[in-house]
């Protein structure tokens, strides 16, 4: 059995075999703190993702340039 | 963008065919500089790194392996590309307080692993749902650089955990114990915004 403190590295473990799961499943059953934690990383990842989503888009310009300098090194 | 690690398109790139390229740079420029942002550069400094990383990715191509992907190699010199601009910025490798966070961390267990009386984890769905952005950069902010690195890694596509641990020279042990870490010191410093509420 799982315990609590175990579990955030628990959550990590990719991929996680039959027997992670069922131990973290049956833990997340029976403990509401550690259901609490999982959520808050769930919270945390969908904030990062959005965090990049919404970062401003590379100017139009910086892939003319890089695509510029990928044909002068070709031509040298 | 699967297709960037299918046999035939990486043959047409790295016999370095103009579409190929194409498609491939006008991907990928988005992708890295976004990152760079996330990870706390100035939209100069992210554009910088975006372009010196595919400088030397198209260097440094024709010594790739058939066994590395395309995405992992160019994610792998994007990240030397950020640091330096970090460098650049003379900003010295930022190691946080991993001592702190280890510290409240372990007052939240007892002795035998589970939750001390009275700690339970704070519902901070709300912060990053209202306030969302500015709070969370904040709390990344103070993220140990290797840290940053590993939990935004994470978040890059078609990357699995082999790649990722390639990319940062790490352990799959070091490697789950740098994201532990980072999630800890972050949900922490989010519940301080909840409670401040």
């Amino acid at each position: 059995m799982l315990t609590c403190r175990q579990v955030p590295d628990a959550l990590e473990k990719e991929p996680k075999s039959f027997k992670d799961k069922v131990q973290l499943r049956l833990h997340l059953f029976i403990c509401e703190r550690c259901r609490a934690l999982e959520s808050q990383y769930k919270a945390i990842s969908i904030g990062l993702k959005r965090l990049i989503d919404t970062a401003p888009p590379a100017n139009p310009e910086l892939i003319k340039k890089v695509l510029e300098d990928f044909k002068n090194r070709k031509k040298d | 963008m699967k297709f960037i690690e299918d046999s035939t398109f990486r043959k047409a790139f790295l016999n370095l065919g103009p579409q190929a390229v194409n498609v491939f740079v006008e991907h990928f420029v988005t992708v890295l500089n976004k990152m760079g942002f996330a990870q706390g550069l100035s939209h100069e400094e992210a554009e910088d790194a975006v372009q010196e990383c595919f400088s030397v990715f198209f260097r440094k191509l024709p010594e790739i392996h058939d066994n590395v992907k395309l995405s992992t190699f160019l994610f792998g010199i994007h990240l030397n590309s950020v640091r330096e601009a970090r460098r650049r910025r003379g900003k010295v490798e930022s190691h946080g307080d991993l001592a702190a966070i280890e510290h409240l961390v372990s007052q939240q267990y007892d002795e035998k692993g589970h939750w001390k009386t009275g700690v339970s984890p704070k519902p901070i769905d709300k912060v990053l749902n209202d306030e969302a952005n500015a709070k969370l950069q904040d709390c990344i902010k103070g993220l140990p650089d290797k840290h940053k690195e590993a939990i935004f890694l994470t978040l890059s596509e078609d990357s699995d955990n082999k790649d990722l641990c390639h990319i940062l020279g790490v352990s799959y042990a070091n490697f789950r114990q740098l994201l532990t870490r980072a999630r800890h010191a972050l949900r922490l410093c989010l519940e301080n915004y909840v409670g401040e509420a």
